[in-house]
């Protein structure tokens, strides 16, 4: 074997590969995504989890909270696709906020998973009222994941690990994925898990919440 | 690729379209590189993605943007080894072996065995060799990209050559008669 002719096969082979075109206006949407982020943030985790909580939550619905303002035209028609239609008016940030305004805020209790560390916590308010509070949490020393909470519609306490749900990345594409849906009292919590990690993590948090709303106040 | 370097500072002094020229210049040395750390378009496509933004937002942090050409490969190399684990893991949760399987309808039958055969060396030998050969950087540079003395990646790269041909003779008889 010549190292030269075995080097040349590998060139040849990497080369004939047909070069995709340079994705400009994914790169873009990704960077202007992640300049509202903090830094040190995991884009694309919370911003998936963000969008599939509102793609269970509020599926159908025109109006829909948590999603930075600046979702590029493939997002857009991503989201389109699923049947959430977004408006330029109904499209809202989120707000980092203190835990104590979240909770006086929030029209819900807030439940705060024990044991785990939060980085900071995020409030959403609907043009049309509904209460977002988000939780970002971490896990795995820098990784992240987002807690979603809102207002349940029943005090049944129930949990769903198969309701389908929608990955969205920042390029538009559309991944289905199981979200951990679970109802503590009047609040509903959602997580999006993306990896064997995170949905441990998600699994964790679903039994520190419920140890959390069972501790005495 | 030829990066320039005076693209490099304007990008860092903010300058927009430097730095769409510097990512755009980049895409093609990215992409291929992914592909062959990965041995699959769509993995490829996304580490490669992943490899500018991460490089987009860490660029102010480049003292000195003559090293931009060996600082941009390391990322996209932790990408494509990022994107490697996750579909390891993946594979692993499905239950499946771990195999790549290139998806590369314009190929050639032989430039799919070579890519197939790369991808199914273990990481510490197919990036130096990548490196290598599709980079064409000297040991010393891959060491300095990689945390290692250029000693080792000397024996890697001997060690890889010898697996990969071992590994393309399985595949095709010809080239077992080809490289004898």
């Amino acid at each position: 074997m010549t190292e030269e002719a075995l080097a040349a096969r590998m060139r040849d082979a990497v080369d004939a590969v047909a070069l995709p075109p340079y994705p400009r206006p994914a790169v873009r949407a990704r960077l202007a995504s992640r300049a509202m982020q903090e830094p040190r943030a995991r884009l694309l985790p919370r911003f998936a989890a963000v969008i599939a909580s509102i793609a269970v939550v509020g599926a159908g619905a025109s109006a829909f909270a948590g999603v930075p303002h600046d979702l590029s035209d493939k997002v857009v028609a991503a989201l389109d696709k699923v049947g959430i239609h977004v408006k330029g008016a109904h499209v809202i940030e989120a707000r980092t906020v203190s835990l104590d305004e979240a909770r006086a805020k929030a029209n819900f209790p807030v439940i705060v998973p024990a044991n785990v560390q939060i980085r900071h916590t995020q409030l959403t308010v609907t043009p049309g009222g509904t209460t977002f509070v988000g939780l970002v949490l971490v896990y795995d020393k820098r990784s992240e994941i987002s807690l979603d909470e809102s207002l349940a519609e029943s005090d049944t306490q129930r949990v769903s690990r198969d309701r389908g749900a929608y990955q969205i990345d920042s390029n538009g594409m559309i991944k289905s994925s199981p979200a951990i849906l679970w109802t503590i009292g009047k609040t509903r919590l959602i997580m999006l898990p993306y990896d064997a990690k995170s949905r441990a993590f998600a699994e964790r948090v679903h039994r520190e919440t419920l140890r959390a709303a069972r501790a005495p106040r | 690729m030829t990066t320039s370097e005076a693209d490099v500072r304007a990008a860092q002094a903010g300058d927009p379209a430097a730095h769409d020229r510097l990512l755009e210049a980049l895409w093609p040395r990215a992409f291929r590189l992914a592909v062959a750390i990965l041995g699959e378009r769509t993995a490829a496509e996304d580490a490669a993605q992943d490899a500018l933004v991460s490089i987009a937002r860490r660029l102010d942090g480049l003292r000195d943007p003559v090293s931009f050409p060996l600082w941009s490969t390391r990322i996209v190399v932790n990408a494509a080894r990022d994107a490697a684990r996750r579909r390891a893991t993946e594979h692993q949760r499905r239950g499946r072996l771990h195999e790549s399987q290139p998806s590369f309808e314009e190929l050639t039958l032989e430039r799919l065995d070579m890519l197939a055969a790369l991808a199914a060396l273990p990481s510490w030998l197919r990036v130096p060799l990548v490196l290598r050969h599709v980079e064409g950087l000297t040991s010393r540079e891959i060491g300095a990209a990689l945390g290692a003395p250029a000693a080792t990646i000397r024996f890697r790269l001997a060690l890889g050559r010898r697996r990969l041909a071992a590994a393309l003779a399985d595949r095709d008889p010809d080239f077992r008669e080809e490289f004898a």
